[in-house]
């Protein structure tokens, strides 16, 4: 599924459509729930400290895979932390508790591991992949780099170098401002905190400031570790000394979407627009029907460099306002508990305008005539198709586990997920359709906006 | 961080005598302590280099002050030259760090 333009967060409404709700899981021993995720075994349990532990054991691959991920992101963010998690992302490699940020780089190094830091929204995933033979060093490099931060203040001053650098990357990429820009008018605060750091943060991130947002967040029942490719008793082992920096426990502010438009005139050849109204969240049983309702949509060419219209209605919609080049795919964005659903689109600064209207009519007829039999079924095999070819990567598989454990607590197998995609109706998905497309829009636009209309113009 | 928070068991007589020697250096007359005169090698640069601010703008001051009374041949009036009980090995931990983590340099770049 390569759309000619593939921003982050189309391939994150992939990635996070895979974490439907899920089902109970098998009890299969006394100490872990046993679950089948595709054909591995997965066991999820407690440890004393309150984490959540979870493991498949995969036998083909030499190569282990251990996640810890915080329910930690820029959603938890108040309004004087502005780029926190921005911060504790790039600090990831820095001096922790127990070692060095030079004993960490060399033990990482000498064991030929890497060490990374992701976040979302929502979610901080720090992961590591290593070799199986190396997991006793490689997990104590993870537990450490994640949970026993220091935060020296002179090594947090060297970080503010590279917040500076990442936020002048984003700025110079539009698509990417966009998506900023479109969750900030949606959500304003929660999950329309930026992922990036603001310029007036740049260089006020203090140890203090770090330490007691940690403190603050990193609580154990908001953590989780899932380890592929290595035993559960294995993986409980290492993770016996983990000591949580966080105590107590804090419920999430609930998403509350909110529309509205935001315009950003740069100037230039095209024009970069998004139009979304609120989605589902990944906990909401039609979450499915709405990912099949997005390739009904369409999500761009499924043949590289062809122009797409054959894939997907929106690109043929679009196809028929303008002869110039244009890409346009439709956005499902799933969170744990809202999303955004609606369409990207690029264009020539001079076409915008009708690209925008032939879209906007394609999702409103829609609601209005329905969807025909074989474009559901069409879609129904795209969503299939996507989901599996995303697993092949133990990084995709073991991110997506560790948000559905994070949202969910529980995992779900893929035969599961094909089995709710199957059962999707036609009228489940112009229910969804309904309920989902006249819900209060927000728009975001950036780049040459002369013939760009404003939102009350198109709808 | 106070080192000078940690009592140790010494006898009268050495104590005394501590405090004379003290007394008797020149430094303490122009009001620094003993971390300020400390030669500055590059163990020393690098941990002055991690001193949060409050620290090292107390440590520039009283180097400014001292290279001013030096320079007039002068010294403080005897009540305000730094005592034994009030000095402050500030910089001890910073160096025993930076040294710390040259040593663990050193180790693995030995193999």
């Amino acid at each position: 599924m390569s759309a000619k333009f593939t921003s982050r967060s189309v391939l994150q409404a992939f990635k996070r459509h895979v974490s439907a709700r899920a089902n109970t899981a098998r009890q299969e021993s006394t100490d872990a729930a046993g679950l089948q995720v595709q054909d591995q075994h997965a066991w999820v349990s407690k440890l004393p400290n309150g984490v959540t532990v979870a493991s498949l054991d995969s036998t083909t691959s030499p190569v282990a895979r251990v996640v810890l991920v915080a329910n930690v992101g820029p959603r938890f963010e108040e309004s004087d932390q502005l780029g926190i998690t921005h911060c504790l992302r790039v600090s990831v490699d820095q001096a922790n508790k127990s070692k060095t940020a030079f004993e960490l780089t060399r033990h990482l190094t000498q064991i030929g591991a890497n060490l990374s830091c992701t976040a979302t929204r929502e979610n901080l995933m720090y992961s590591l992949d290593c070799l199986k033979d190396n997991l006793d060093i490689g997990v104590s490099c993870l537990v450490s780099a994640a949970t026993q931060q220091a935060f020296k203040p002179w090594e947090i001053q060297d970080c503010q170098q590279r917040i500076v650098f990442e936020a002048a990357v984003v700025e110079q990429q539009p698509e990417a401002r966009l998506t900023e820009m479109l969750h900030q008018v949606a959500y304003r605060d929660t999950l329309g905190r930026s992922l990036y750091a603001p310029s007036h943060m740049f260089g006020k991130y203090s140890s203090e400031m770090l330490m007691e947002y940690v403190n603050k967040n990193f609580t154990a029942e908001r953590m989780a570790v899932i380890g592929l490719g290595i035993g559960h008793k294995q993986l409980t082992r290492y993770l016996k000394t983990m000591s949580v920096p966080g105590s107590g426990s804090n419920t999430a502010k609930a998403a509350k979407y909110s529309g509205g438009e935001v315009r950003h005139e740069i100037g230039g050849d095209t024009a970069y627009a998004a139009i979304v109204t609120e989605g589902l969240g990944s906990q909401n049983k039609d979450a499915v029907a709405l990912s099949v309702l997005q390739c009904v949509m369409g999500c761009g060419p499924t043949i590289k460099w062809s122009n797409g219209s054959a894939a997907s209605k929106i690109i043929q919609a679009a196809g028929q306002a303008t002869d110039q080049p244009f890409a346009t795919s439709c956005i499902n964005t799933t969170y744990s508990d809202s999303g955004l659903f609606g369409f990207y689109a690029v264009a020539q600064a001079s076409q915008m305008g009708q690209v925008l209207k032939a879209v906007l009519s394609e999702f409103g007829s829609v609601t209005k005539n329905g969807v025909a039999d074989q474009d559901v079924q069409k879609a129904k095999m795209q969503v299939k198709a996507c989901a599996a070819m995303m697993s092949e990567n133990g990084s995709n598989v073991i991110q997506n586990i560790a948000q559905q454990l994070l949202s969910e607590g529980t995992v779900q197998s893929q035969e599961e997920f094909f089995r709710l995609v199957d059962s999707v109706s036609k009228q489940d998905v112009v229910n969804v359709a309904k309920k989902v497309i006249n819900g209060k829009p927000s728009m975001a636009a950036i780049g040459n906006l002369s013939t760009t209309p404003h939102l009350d113009e198109l709808m | 961080m106070a080192v000078a928070a940690k009592k140790v068991a010494v006898t009268v007589w050495k104590m005394t005598l501590a405090k004379w020697a003290y007394n008797k250096s020149y430094f303490p007359s122009l009001g620094m302590m003993r971390d300020d005169c400390l030669y500055e090698t590059d163990v020393v640069q690098e941990a002055i280099k991690r001193l949060p601010n409050n620290v090292y703008d107390a440590r520039q001051f009283r180097m400014s002050r001292a290279i001013s009374l030096s320079g007039c041949k002068d010294t403080l009036p005897k009540d305000e030259w730094t005592k034994l009980e009030e000095d402050e090995l500030y910089l001890q931990p910073y160096i025993a760090e930076v040294e710390r983590e040259r040593d663990i340099k050193r180790e693995w770049n030995k193999q």
